[in-house]
């Protein structure tokens, strides 16, 4: 049952995410989002409910989709970027496995509402056990690769997996103690909490994406990365502040002023390895700017990149006590909170598919015009729901401050809330494409024969056919 | 460190770990944070104390409905929160297991709701149907439960009210 064919975990891994990218969005999602206008939208059963599928959406894309493109896409990077092989594709695979049944098992009971009540940790106990094993035989494969290693020095990209890998379980481990066993006072409780919500995003798929974007660039346009000591530099500015942030989800909260300085002012310095990257990326890329017209890649990594310095920028910004006692609380924070892991994160998952998924079934991508088409749906889509969401967030603050009853402030939304099944319908078109996209390419893409491959020669990687012939 | 995997994992544990417990273990010696209030000891009492009560059931309901994605419990010394009732202090929900403070107001913030809508009933009929209560509500229906979950859910509402704390002393710091 478990395959040891070179590649296949990665394959399976990264395929299978899909399920968890097209689910939780249009479930959990959008559903929930035209809920927001039409409340009695899917019946009233009790596992289609707000609180239920809201549940399954952040469970499944984080958990799911995110989490897994950025593993399998480890799988593929990790032995090439070592020189050898994935230490057991056989173990590998059962991981993949692991994590499909334990997300569907997750998403069941998610659905009944058997929950630990503790947002984006609502998964109970023994499921969070059961992840804990999962990431550690994640973690063993990936170590004992290492072992086995030829070449010895390690690329950047590396140095972000191994520490993402290791930092997963930790936050994961403190972020999930099970309050039933071990009770933490309220606020202590509530700090925990969001070290888990900010730390997640900070410290895993932050760190994978920036480490699969750092694969990805030098790849596809075959120019190498501008400086490797910036990138070192981001990576230790990011391993020493990141993890001081959580108390700024909880500004103006009931905590002592040091400790909501001691979560702001790191957030401040985190400008630092966003800057690292970002200028990394654009630097890299710098004076062949055709590139990005010509390859669908890199144009959704710069977007990507543009929208994690935008994050990043915001981050900090509502970390402050007086813009967050307006824009906490508000949908400013929901359009906020899906830039990250959506437009930064999720466009680096896509765009690592594009360019792992032919290298792994040995087939031409099916229509780099599909892909191209996925990108506009989901950066249009995506602006129209965070730009709504902003200015939403921005009135319904300022209008809870001018004391405006809440039933008006509720009823003024709606609008706003209108345009945001727009934004939600392109976000999900371009899923769907994309998935039909890869479909293709596995089932009916070109095959690339035998001598393109070893000679290493990359399977075509632009849509137009003017670009130029790149490095692999 | 670039071609030792062991030096690269010490290093960045150790950084994660000077974090982790400057902003999460340093608060638990703040004696503010560890001292339940009036409020916390009656929550403890109605819930805690009592886990096949009513109130217990129906704190149960609400997270297992997920009510905290549209509603806060989370009075903050703020000008947008100044018609919620008294500011949360931070022994206010010491024995609250798990936290319910909310992260999003697509309603309102429910921390004292039991002092606003004291009457059951009101919240039965509203959770059952809330457009039939308030025009234009986006609040799910929540006809699926039973009256009994209805209740249970209605009587933990009900128990979320202020108790007076005469030790009670407002932090300066904490107004900005
Ligand atoms: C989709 C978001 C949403 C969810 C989920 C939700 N509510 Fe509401 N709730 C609202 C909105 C909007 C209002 C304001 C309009 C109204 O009173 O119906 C409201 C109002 C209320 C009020 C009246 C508060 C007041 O001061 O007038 C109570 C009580 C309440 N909700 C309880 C609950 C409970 C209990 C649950 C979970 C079973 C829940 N809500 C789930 C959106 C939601």
């Amino acid at each position: 049952m478990l395959s040891s064919a070179e590649n296949s975990a990665a394959k399976n891994m990264l395929l299978t995410s899909m399920i968890w990218f097209i689910v939780p969005a249009l479930f959990g999602g959008l559903f929930v989002a035209i809920k927001l206008v039409w409340p009695t939208f899917l019946g009233d059963t009790s596992f289609l409910t707000y609180g239920r599928l809201r549940m399954v959406h952040t469970n499944g894309e984080l958990l799911g989709w995110l989490s897994m493109v950025q593993v399998g896409a480890m799988y593929y990077m990790i032995p090439r970027l070592l020189g050898t092989k994935l230490w057991s594709e056989k173990l590998g695979n059962f991981t993949v496995w692991m994590w499909n049944v334990g997300l569907l098992v997750g998403a069941l009971t998610l659905l009944a509402g058997i929950t630990s009540g503790v947002e984006y940790a609502e998964l109970l106990w023994p499921l969070d056990l059961y992840i804990a094993v999962m990431v550690i035989l994640v973690i063993v494969n990936i170590f004992m690769t290492i072992a086995q290693r030829k070449e010895k020095q390690f690329y950047v990209s590396v140095w972000y997996f191994v520490a993402s890998i290791l930092w997963l379980p930790l936050v994961y481990i403190i972020g999930n103690i099970p309050e039933p066993f071990l009770h933490l006072p309220g606020v202590h409780q509530l700090n925990f909490n969001w070290f888990y919500g900010h730390n997640v995003l900070g410290l895993w798929f932050t760190t994978m994406g920036v480490a699969m974007a750092y694969y990805l660039l030098p790849k596809v346009t075959g120019l190498p990365i501008y400086s490797h000591r910036l990138s070192l530099i981001g990576f230790w500015t990011i391993a020493i502040f990141y993890v001081w942030n959580g108390p700024h989800h909880l500004s103006n909260g009931p905590i002592p002023a040091w400790l909501q300085k001691a979560g702001i002012a790191p957030s401040l310095l985190l400008i630092i390895p966003v800057w690292s990257v970002v200028a990394n990326m654009f630097l890299t890329v710098k004076g062949n700017w055709h590139l990005v017209k010509e390859n669908v890649i890199v144009k959704f990594i710069l977007t990507a990149s543009i929208f994690y310095v935008a994050a990043c920028l915001q981050g900090p910004f509502h970390s402050l006590m007086t813009v967050s006692a307006v824009l906490k609380f508000t949908h400013w924070t929901v359009g906020h909170a899906h830039m990250a892991p959506y437009a930064t994160f999720s466009f680096i998952g896509m765009a690592g598919m594009f360019y792992i998924i032919p290298r792994v079934t040995g087939r031409e991508l099916y229509s780099w015009n599909l892909a191209n088409w996925s990108y506009w749906l989901g950066t249009i889509g995506f602006l129209v729901m965070a730009l709504d969401l902003w200015t939403a967030g921005i009135l319904q603050g300022f209008a809870w401050a001018d004391g405006k009853d809440a039933m008006t402030v509720v009823e003024s939304m709606r609008p706003f809330m209108m345009i945001r099944i727009v934004g939600g319908v392109l976000m999900v078109a371009s899923m769907l494409v994309f998935i039909w996209n890869i479909m293709k390419t596995v089932t009916s893409g070109k095959v690339v024969t035998m001598e393109t491959s070893k000679n290493k020669k990359p399977v075509k990687l632009t849509d137009t056919k003017a670009a130029k012939p790149v490095q692999a | 460190m670039e071609r030792n995997p062991y030096l690269l994992v010490f290093v960045a544990i150790f950084f994660f770990a000077v974090g982790t417990v400057a902003t999460m273990f340093i608060p638990f010696t703040e004696e503010n944070l560890m001292t339940p209030t009036p409020t916390a000891e009656y929550r403890k009492q109605v819930v805690n104390d009592n886990p096949q009560s009513k109130a217990a059931k129906g704190r149960e309901l609400y997270m297992q409905n997920g009510c905290m994605y549209c509603h806060t419990q989370w009075v903050r010394p703020t000008k947008t929160d100044e018609k919620l009732g008294p500011v949360i202090r931070a022994g206010d929900t010491y024995y609250d297991s798990p936290h319910l403070h909310g992260s999003n107001r697509t309603g309102p913030d429910l921390l004292w709701v039991g002092d606003r809508i004291p009457d059951k009933a009101w919240h039965i009929k509203h959770l059952k149907d809330p457009q039939s209560v308030v025009a234009g509500s986006i609040m799910p229906p929540y006809k699926f439960l039973s009256d009994e979950e209805l209740d249970a859910l209605a009587e933990y509402l009900v128990t979320l009210k202020h108790i007076d704390n005469p030790t009670d002393q407002s932090d300066p710091q904490y107004r900005y």
